[in-house]
């Protein structure tokens, strides 16, 4: 729907009139628009929240595991050293028990002891890849170890020959200085590893801890959300609670207000008419009693009572009939417009046969709508027309639709008495006539009527005309699919 | 030959007049009888005086005491008065009283025109369909 803004009533008839319903629906988006983009905003921001909490947890975890993990390295690097140590010492002490005894199966713990120093070797070589320290310290380590065991391997060469016996305990022990340096050198490695693993203790402690808080801080973004969110829907369901009271309020007043208004109506057509019936009645009793007693210029004004009080009972009539169209709740259903056109031009044709006038309708014109009330709009658009050209002795009455305005537009064209434009805003008020009564009856309800019954379809009338030009009146019926829906309705019903 | 009488219920002696002159005007002959409220009327048709029962009832709607509704609804609840033609003669044409009236099983509605040479041709008409033309059913 597009939105035309509020204003001007069932007047303006020089510019199409704006329309109600829509602007009805400008003033409920202008108002109350921002209060639904709310939750949207609101669910953006909760998102976002609980978004950034996940991943503020997710990376404490991720850190956590990562710091989890260099302890671990950590204590493995420390396990690998032992082994390193294990391995020399198996080495040495199986060396110097073969030196001492001769016996080969002391030869099997220094081989297996050299094996092992190799292997773990190489492993804290790749352990320690990151470290550039613990790498150049076993860089320095590895010429005095290779030294040592290459020693001991020389060592163990020369007692395998037979000219030498045991060796001495003092030859063995040589070694001695050479191997507190290596073990120094390992401690030296033991205790970086130590102190790395203190820090690493600490940064995983500080990782749990900042997991920890992580946590914390979601467990009460979300008690916070969820508080925001119940205190919002609260807020929302008391002030919905209010304006469904304040609607039912709204609802019985209204109701009382068309309970009144009916009374009022139903009183007004009974009680208004009786008193009009009593002077109509005996002002021709008067006139029929007194007879010839009476001359004309009396009789005259005797005809003149008479006349206004018919007058207004058909004033109060087209009122009630004004009043109760502004009640009425639209049956909607696809109406053929040109056949009830036809059924109206017909009726007046009945009333005055003699006169000669052409009423052309465009045939098969559809449209979706109250067909009684739309009756009624053809009845006073076309007797107006027909009204207007009495003076004409071929007048010519047109109905047709165009195309204008994203719609179809009606148009009821009279080559009558027409109108000054300048008068062209009064048209469509209640008791606004253009023309006097000595002119042309009417008691001035008819196009309000047929506005009110335009603007219930949620459509629009104006009018163009000229003295004696004749007057042309165009309207709309609904949004301009109105068409299109009764075109569908139609294409329903049928298949 | 006695002519069975007319039975009008109104209460406006405004109404009533001009109706009576209506009547006379049409040289409808039938005795007029007049109930000014709704209780009166029920009084008259239950025999009250020794009144036989009329030929017609023009009733209107508005009435003290008894609606027309309501006495439409005791004329049509009594066996004695259940076929009687009822005519209702009245200012208004609301649909809901039109409705009721014929759920009540009235005869003929008729809104009372203001223009007073138009309620005479009623009357006229009224007169000559249901005094003449018209068949009752035996009392």
């Amino acid at each position: 729907m597009h939105g035309r803004d509020a204003g001007g009533a069932a007047g303006a008839a020089a510019a199409p009139p704006r329309r109600r319903s829509t602007s009805v629906i400008a003033h409920w988006r202008r108002t109350g628009g921002w209060r639904d983009r709310m939750p949207g905003t609101a669910f953006g921001a909760a998102l976002a929240i609980l978004v950034g909490v996940f991943w503020l947890s997710f990376r404490n975890t991720e850190r956590l595991i990562e710091d989890a993990s260099w302890r671990q390295h950590t204590y493995q690097v420390i396990a690998e050293i032992r082994a390193l140590l294990v391995g020399l010492i198996d080495a040495q002490a199986g060396a110097r028990g073969y030196l001492l005894t001769g016996d080969e199966r002391s030869l099997a713990p220094y081989r297996g002891g050299r094996e092992e120093f190799a292997l773990h070797f190489a492993r804290l070589r790749a352990l320690t890849a990151d470290n550039p320290l613990q790498q150049r310290r076993l860089t320095a380590f590895e010429p005095p170890a290779n030294a040592e065991l290459d020693a001991l391997e020389r060592a163990i060469a020369r007692r395998h020959e037979p000219s030498v016996g045991a060796v001495s305990p003092a030859a063995v022990t040589a070694d001695r200085r050479a191997m507190a340096d290596l073990r120094s050198r390992i401690a030296a490695l033991e205790d970086e590893e130590h102190r790395l693993l203190v820090e690493r203790d600490l940064a995983m402690r500080r990782s749990v801890r900042r997991a920890d808080l992580s946590l914390w801080v979601g467990l009460a973004a979300g008690v916070a959300l969820l508080a925001v969110a119940v205190l919002a829907l609260r807020r929302e369901i008391s002030e919905r609670r209010q304006a469904e009271r304040a609607q039912l309020r709204l609802n019985v007043r209204l109701e009382n207000a068309n309970a009144e208004l009916d009374a009022f109506c139903y009183s007004v057509s009974h009680d208004l008419r009786a008193p009009l019936r009593a002077i109509d009645g005996f002002s021709l009793a008067l006139a029929e009693d007194l007879g010839d007693r009476l001359a004309a210029p009396e009789h005259e004004l005797l005809a003149r009572v008479r006349k206004a009080a018919q007058r207004m009972a058909q004033l109060i009539d087209d009122l009630l009939r004004l009043s109760r169209i502004s009640r009425t709740s639209l049956a909607l259903g696809s109406v053929d417009l040109s056949a009830l056109a036809g059924e109206v031009a017909a009726d007046l044709r009945t009333l005055d046969p003699s006169r000669q006038a052409a009423i052309a309708i465009e045939p098969a014109m559809r449209a979706l709508g109250d067909e009684r009330l739309l009756r009624i709009a053809l009845e006073n658009l076309l007797g107006n027309a027909w009204k207007f050209t009495r003076r004409r002795e071929r007048a010519r009455i047109e109905f047709r639709s165009e195309r204008g305005g994203g719609g179809v537009v009606y148009v009821v064209r009279d080559d009558g008495a027409g109108f000054d434009m300048q008068y062209a805003g009064q048209l469509f008020g209640a008791f606004q006539r253009l023309h006097s009564s000595a002119d042309f009856e009417g008691t001035g309800i008819g196009l309000a009527t047929v506005a009110r019954i335009v603007h219930l379809h949620g459509g629009r009338i104006w009018a163009e005309a000229a003295v004696g030009q004749g007057a042309t009146l165009r309207f709309t019926l609904g949004d301009s699919d109105g068409a299109a829906a009764a075109e569908a309705a139609e294409k329903g019903a049928a298949g | 030959m006695s002519v069975d009488a007319i039975l009008l219920v109104e209460d406006n002696p405004d109404d009533e007049l001009l109706t009576l002159r209506a009547l006379a005007r049409n040289h409808i002959a039938n005795q007029v009888a007049v109930a000014r409220d709704g209780a009166e009327a029920i009084a008259y048709l239950e025999g009250a005086g020794g009144a036989a029962l009329p030929a017609l009832v023009l009733l209107d709607l508005k009435l003290p005491k008894l609606s027309g509704l309501e006495v439409l609804e005791r004329i049509r609840a009594e066996p004695r008065t259940r076929r009687l033609p009822v005519v209702i003669l009245t200012s208004s044409k609301e649909d809901r009283d039109l409705v009721a009236a014929y759920d009540l099983g009235v005869n003929s509605f008729v809104r009372k025109p203001v223009d007073f040479a138009e309620f005479v041709e009623a009357v006229r008409q009224l007169g000559l369909y249901w005094l003449v033309l018209n068949e009752s059913a035996p009392a």
